[in-house]
């Protein structure tokens, strides 16, 4: 658990290093947009770090899919403030993954671009058809989320996420569990 | 010289006449009748191996005695009586050899004790007989283990199996398990077993255990991806942190696209709860007993 905040870190370093990368060039051309507050509601694909072995001795890969709804708050542009609600399951062991998360989150809009980095942190529930993680009910656990990912804005209110890619730290498992995410949807910008 | 043989003559007559006062000369005597009566005759039977194993071939020899010079002549009928009446067998009446053998094969597909007889049917010079009886075993050796084992999945449990000789086995039985379910293992004491025939009354069984391992759920941790969480070591070393970053970074796309080959936990459920049949083989020499066990495995 000592390294998930390093983790976190990490996530946002990569983030910054590509904006700075990319605002480096264009500086002079770009200035920061304002962003309003959106909500978001995307479709998501997760690899678990855990595999079946079934009788015929193949090893299958927990796959999960599902969706989120997040919303951002940016009256502090550029940074937010974020809570995210994610669900998904999948197979081969019908594994469902609810996570409810809150945190902050950077972003700078470039034009039409936005891309952003979040740290969030809440709880989350696993449950299977058979006995994950050897767990024979349902499983609460503190979560922790680090994504990034670049929204585009299509109209004044309406957007699409091109991507989103996140790491959860979930406890569950003897050594804890990851689950790697990637993400795309809609977006909607509240303007007041 | 004819006048002195026919004196000879009739001195020889005269004396002949004068010593046996009962020759009447010029008379036949009686017929005298010899008769000749059948000879007593014997037979003996015996096998090539007293003790043979089921499924095994055994020939059957009977010998007639006397033996007349010239051949002597009729049929053999040999019979091997089982203690189990079905199992009984007999041979056609078989012509004996000029040397007065008769040799038959019989098919005694059975185990059992047969009680082996040969009838001779007699000629024109001996009188028929029947030959003391033969013992010949056919032995085989019996399997004896449960029907049914049940076992808690994820459990082990040994049970008895035990071999008997029958009808003077002797030998090496090798046993062999299979049948069984996945993550699941079925070992013997001994794979092989050696039977010895008893020497009076029933031999004893000889017991060996076999035990039945089951598998139950587990989750080991089998290897490990390629995570930033790898990279907490390094935070020091600034040079080198953002290029792993980026590695990380690209990695982590390779692992969603399906390259990455690690994982962290593998999950195995272990034996199936479910009802299995388990064959046991033994096997000795040409004789193969395949005995069957329902191998019950249930849930905790």
């Amino acid at each position: 658990m000592k390294r998930v905040p390093f983790f976190c870190i990490a996530i946002l370093l990569l983030f910054f290093g590509t904006g700075e990368i990319l605002s480096a060039q264009a500086r002079k051309q770009l200035g920061y947009d304002w962003q309003p507050s959106q909500v978001s509601a995307t479709y998501q694909f997760t690899l678990d770090d855990y595999s079946f072995q079934s009788e015929s001795g193949s090893v299958q890969r927990t796959r999960l899919n599902g969706g989120g709804l997040e919303y951002a708050s940016r009256k502090l542009y550029p940074w937010e403030a974020v809570v995210s609600a994610q669900y998904s399951g999948g197979q081969p062991l019908g594994q469902h993954l609810l996570t409810l998360e809150g945190g902050a989150g950077y972003c700078r809009g470039y034009k039409r671009w936005v891309p952003f980095g979040r740290v969030l942190a809440g709880t989350a529930r696993t449950s299977s058809n058979d006995d994950m993680y050897l767990y024979k009910g349902a499983k609460w656990g503190f979560a922790v989320g680090t994504s990034a990912g670049v929204d585009f804005k299509l109209t004044p209110h309406f957007g699409v996420r091109a991507f989103q890619l996140q790491n959860q730290y979930l406890p569950f498992g003897s050594q804890g569990s990851v689950y790697w995410s990637f993400s795309s949807g809609i977006t909607y910008h509240f303007h007041s | 010289m004819k006048a002195k043989n026919s004196l000879c003559v009739a001195l020889v007559v005269g004396m002949a006449v004068v010593l046996c006062p009962g020759i009447t000369l010029g008379q036949k005597s009686k017929p005298y009748i010899q008769i000749v009566d059948s000879a007593v005759s014997a037979v003996h039977v015996a096998s090539s191996s007293q003790i043979i194993n089921v499924g095994q071939p055994v020939v059957i020899q009977a010998n007639v005695d006397p033996t007349r010079q010239g051949g002597t002549t009729g049929t053999v009928t040999l019979t091997a009586i089982g203690s189990t009446a079905a199992n009984t067998v007999a041979s056609a009446p078989i012509p004996l050899t000029a040397s007065g053998v008769v040799v038959w094969a019989p098919p005694l597909l059975n185990t059992d004790t047969y009680s082996v007889v040969a009838k001779y049917s007699g000629d024109s010079n001996f009188h028929p007989s029947e030959s003391p009886v033969f013992t010949q075993y056919v032995a085989d050796f019996a399997v004896g283990l449960p029907k049914t084992i049940t076992i808690v999945k994820g459990a082990a449990v040994s049970q008895s199996l035990s071999l008997t000789s029958l009808n003077h086995f002797s030998g090496a039985v090798q046993l062999v398990c299979s049948g069984l379910p996945y993550k699941s293992s079925c070992n013997l004491t001994q794979n092989s077993l050696v039977l010895q025939a008893a020497t009076t009354g029933a031999a004893d069984p000889v017991t060996t255990a076999m035990t039945i391992k089951t598998a139950g759920e587990t989750v080991t941790v089998v290897g490990s991806f390629l995570f930033f969480f790898g990279l907490g070591g390094l935070r020091r070393k600034r040079r080198l942190f953002f290029p792993l970053v980026v590695l990380g970074f690209l990695a982590f796309v390779v692992g969603l696209a399906g390259c990455a080959g690690g994982n962290r936990y593998m999950q195995n459920d272990g034996t199936p709860v479910g009802s299995y049949p388990i064959t046991l083989v033994a096997t000795s020499g040409g004789i193969s007993h395949t005995s069957s066990i329902t191998l019950n495995v249930v849930a905790k």
